[in-house]
Order: C-alpha cells, then sequence, then structure tokens
C-alpha cells in the first residue's frame, strides 16, 4: 500500500510539471483561439536556452529563471508578433482562423529542424546540477527533489498567472479580447498587442517549465514532440482555457501514469490516458474545469 | 467644421453594397436619430464610423481629425464611443469588470479617475450596482443594456454612438432606456442614436437622418420628421 501512495505522490510532482508545460497552450488558445502546433518546440527551445544558461554560468537552475523567463517572454511577443500577426490581419474576417494553426506547424518544423542543425541530435543532460538525483527521505518515502521544486514552481506559476489575469488591468484586458476581441477593440484593447502579450506570457510559462525539467530530462531536439501530445490531453481534459484546468488536468495524467503500471503493464497506462480522454470528449466536450464560452 | 463630419463614403461586404454615398453632420452637443429598417445600413453606418469597417471611398472626420484610417482603438481614444448592436458584453466577466474595462482607454485610466466616473454611472443606472459582482451573462436584457451604456459612459466619451439600445426589450425597459440616453444628453454628452424605434427615439433627438437601403432618404429637425408623412406612413403606421 505505502509504495502506492509513494507512486501517487510521484505522480503528482510529475503531473504538476506536465501542468505547468501546458499553461502556455491553454492560455495561448484561451486569448488568440488558435492550437498552438508550436507550443512543444517552445518548450523545446526553452530546454535548450535553460540548458546553455545553466551550464555556462554554472547558477542554481532555479535560480537561471530570471534569464530563462525574459528570454523566452521576448521570443514569443516576437515570434506572435513578426510570424503569427500578420497572417490574423489577412484572417481578419475568419472566425476561427485555420491558416494560423498551419503557421504554427510550420513553426514548430522549423524550429526542431534548426535545432538540429544547429546542436546536432545528441541528448545533452545538465552535469553536476545541485537538484540531480537527488532523493528526499521522509520515513518510507522516496520523494525526487527536483520534482518537488518543479511542483512548487507549477503550483506558484499557476497562481501567478491566474491572479495577474484576474486582479490587473492587463489581465482584465486579455480576459475581454479571450471573450470578444470586435468588444474589446471597442474598449480601446489592442488585440494584437494583446496577442503579443498572451503570447508571451505562454511563451515564458514553458520557459518555466523548461528549468523545472533539465535537472532530470534529457535535452534533444525532438524532446518537445513527447510533451505536445500530453499538453494537448492535458488542456482538453483540463479545459481549453481554463488555467486551474491545465495544473489539475496534468495532475490526473501524472497520477494515471505512475500508478497504472502497478496493477498492469506499463504500456497500458498510455491506453488509459488516452481513453479517458476520449471518455472527456465524449461526457463534457469543454472538458473537467472548461467554461462553455459561446453563447 | 462639423463635430463628426461623414463625407461620400461607400461600404460595402465583399461585393455587396449596403452604403452609397452617404453623408451626414454632428455638431457638439446635439442629440441626433438614425432611423431606418432592417437591412437599412444602420449599424454597418456605426460599425464604419468606429473603425470596425473600414469605407471603400469617402472620409469621416472627428473635431477635424480624419478618422476613416484609424483602427477601432484609436478612434476610441480619439473619444468616439460605439456601443455596439446586442451589447457584446463580456459574459463571463463581472459587472464591475466589465465597466473598469470600458475605462481602458488613457482618457479615462487611472484609479481615482475610474472611480469617480464609475460614481457617476452608478448615480446614473443604480442597477448595477446592486449588480457589480454578478456575471454579466446572468443578467436580464434590460440590465445588460444597461451595462453595456454604462460600459460606454465609462470610456468618457465625446461622442456616444448607441446601436439600437431598445432592441428585444420590453416596452416598460425600452422607456426607461431612453429617459437614460436623454439624461446622457443632458449633461453635454453629443448622441448618436441609432434606432428602429422612430418615436421614441425621434421624440428625444434634435435630428435626424432616415436611412433607407444605404442611402439618406430624409433628414430634418426631428419635430419636423416626427410630422413628417411619409414617416407617418412608413414607420409609425399612422
Amino acid at each position: 500500500m505505502l509504495y502506492i501512495l509513494e507512486d501517487a505522490i510521484n505522480g503528482i510532482l510529475m503531473g504538476s510539471i506536465y501542468g505547468l508545460a501546458a499553461l502556455g497552450l491553454t492560455l495561448i488558445f484561451g486569448v488568440l483561439k488558435v492550437i498552438n502546433f508550436a507550443h512543444g518546440s517552445l518548450l523545446m527551445v526553452s530546454m535548450y536556452v535553460a540548458y546553455w544558461t545553466i551550464t555556462l554560468s554554472g547558477l542554481h537552475p532555479y535560480v537561471a529563471l530570471v534569464i530563462v523567463v525574459p528570454i523566452m517572454f521576448v521570443f514569443g511577443y516576437f515570434l506572435q508578433d513578426i510570424v503569427i500577426k500578420p497572417i490574423f490581419k489577412a484572417e481578419k474576417n475568419v472566425r476561427e482562423p485555420i491558416t494560423v494553426i498551419i503557421v504554427t506547424t510550420g513553426v514548430w518544423y522549423i524550429l526542431d529542424n534548426l535545432t538540429l542543425l544547429i546542436f546536432g541530435p545528441q541528448y545533452r543532460t545538465l552535469q553536476d546540477n545541485p537538484l540531480r538525483g537527488k532523493m528526499l527521505e521522509i520515513g518510507e518515502f522516496m520523494l525526487s527533489v527536483p520534482k518537488l521544486w518543479g511542483f512548487g514552481a507549477a503550483v506558484l506559476t499557476t497562481l501567478a498567472v491566474y491572479l495577474f489575469l484576474q486582479k490587473t488591468d492587463t489581465g482584465r484586458a486579455i480576459r475581454a479580447t479571450s471573450l470578444d476581441r470586435e468588444a474589446a477593440s471597442l474598449m480601446g484593447i489592442n488585440a494584437y498587442k494583446i496577442y503579443n502579450l498572451a503570447f508571451g506570457i505562454g511563451t515564458a510559462t514553458a520557459g518555466v517549465a523548461a528549468v523545472t525539467l533539465v535537472p532530470f530530462n534529457n535535452v534533444f531536439p525532438t524532446v518537445g514532440v513527447l510533451f505536445d501530445i500530453k499538453c494537448f490531453i492535458i488542456v482538453v481534459l483540463g479545459g481549453l482555457g481554463s488555467i486551474g484546468g491545465a495544473l489539475l488536468g496534468g495532475i490526473i495524467i501524472g497520477l494515471i501514469e505512475s500508478i497504472a503500471p502497478q496493477f498492469m503493464a506499463a504500456t497500458w497506462a498510455e491506453a488509459i490516458v488516452y481513453g479517458l480522454f476520449l471518455l472527456v470528449l465524449f461526457v463534457k466536450p469543454a472538458g473537467l474545469f472548461g467554461v462553455k464560452n459561446d453563447w | 467644421m462639423s463635430f463628426l463630419d461623414v463625407r461620400n463614403i461607400d461600404v460595402s461586404y465583399g461585393d455587396v453594397q449596403v452604403i452609397f454615398d452617404l453623408s451626414l453632420k454632428i455638431e457638439e452637443g446635439e442629440v441626433v436619430s438614425i432611423i431606418g429598417g432592417n437591412g437599412s445600413g444602420k449599424s454597418t453606418l456605426l460599425r464604419t464610423i468606429s473603425g470596425l469597417m473600414q469605407a471603400e471611398s469617402g472620409e469621416i472626420s472627428f473635431i477635424g481629425k480624419p478618422i476613416h484610417k484609424m483602427p477601432p482603438e484609436d478612434i476610441v481614444e480619439a473619444g468616439l464611443i460605439h456601443v455596439p448592436e446586442g451589447r457584446r458584453l463580456f459574459s463571463l466577466m463581472t459587472v464591475l469588470d466589465n465597466l473598469i474595462i470600458g475605462a481602458h482607454n488613457s482618457r479615462a485610466r487611472g484609479k481615482a479617475k475610474v472611480a469617480e466616473t464609475l460614481a457617476k454611472v452608478y448615480e446614473l443606472l443604480p442597477r448595477l450596482q446592486e449588480r457589480q459582482n454578478q456575471m454579466a451573462l446572468t443578467l436580464s436584457g434590460g440590465e445588460q443594456q444597461m451595462v453595456a451604456i454604462g460600459r460606454g459612459l465609462m470610456a468618457q466619451p465625446k461622442l456616444l454612438m448607441l446601436d439600437e439600445p431598445s432592441l428585444g426589450l420590453a416596452p416598460i425597459l425600452i422607456k426607461s432606456i431612453f429617459e437614460t440616453v436623454r439624461k446622457i444628453a443632458n449633461q453635454g454628452t453629443t448622441v448618436l442614436l441609432v434606432e428602429q424605434d422612430v418615436k421614441h427615439s425621434l421624440s428625444l433627438s434634435d435630428r435626424g437622418y432616415v436611412l433607407e437601403h444605404g442611402r439618406i432618404a430624409l433628414e430634418g429637425p426631428a419635430s419636423q420628421l416626427l410630422n413628417d408623412p411619409h414617416i407617418k406612413t412608413a414607420y409609425l403606421g399612422i
């Protein structure tokens, strides 16, 4: 019984990091109404930025946040401003701009292959970092220290994004734009600037996720793909556009992945994840914590 | 130079032209009604003035500044506020948040200023204060229209354009909405009112334009239009 509890706790820890990785995806969808297929690649780029920042500076991984997060914010902001915005403008009168989705797919391929070209296909592991392989022993429990840090980062980041959206003027403008872009522009809100901001913030949260991941996860050009699919399932499960839903969706996936292998072949865990995903789509298409916002 | 000056605009949706060579003028402090039936181009006209649509030709200027090439948010900054048809509230935000977001532009922003404007709006529409923490979508149609008007006032408009504020409301609510519009005008705001309710809107206006098939069919002082035989038969059913 005890080891199941231990697995459950580790599942929650890992799941919260999944949720953190998915946070940007759900935020960007909520505001731009665009499925960002490049999200995994943004996470991958973030991981490279985090890896090199930590390796070259020798900083504690979490101190590197002060460098990685601003870099990723600026990267996301200008990616939207330069690459995606022109497509939005061209598709101004289309309710669901499909072309933009295709553009994000292009960004995914370009980023992945550019990384392959520059850094090669090899796996990189963060050497000599203070979190690497550390375990915390509490009685009978063995908990992974880097994942505990990751859990803290995930909860704090989710909370910060939530409060930012609820309490600040800019957050209010972001929510208004996500609910009705045209009405927001009649309030004097520049929707494209809001899109830039949302994309920047979404990418910055991927930066936080990357910092939590690099101490125990290898870095390689296609690492984003592994998280991509998981992130999509998490945000649909939690409710597209729901900030808290991303964290809880992530934890659900983490729990299934860690507990299911105790009772069946590990490959079944994946099947259960997808099965649950389908079930949620059938029963509650808006996701567990999503709000239907087309009235 | 007029306060708002629309000169010879043509507006189309794709191949379908909706507004033909239309001109109108509004002076500061006036209340002007634009009346017309469904599909006469009333809403399109307002959407073009507020920058949501672009005119194919013609010019629009507001307080001497050309605005027909500006994006909507810059037109808001200039003080021209459009309360759109169908209210278009931010449904999943509270009434208070809806009102505060109305004051997003740089002339209306700032904690002290927002509090001051909010107090004025609550004085004019006391119902909103009772409802301030409710989600906008839980309100009745009349209350939603009040939020939409209140949100427009939060922007500190120099010219307030209201698109069919009486749409879909019960007669008693329509009366109170028009009374509110009258009060707003009495406080010195220039109002452009687009309506199908000809009698109510003309009786509180200084002047009126009648829009038919995207063209101005008639214009003049409101009292004169109310007695016009064409309007009597076509719009008032007398």
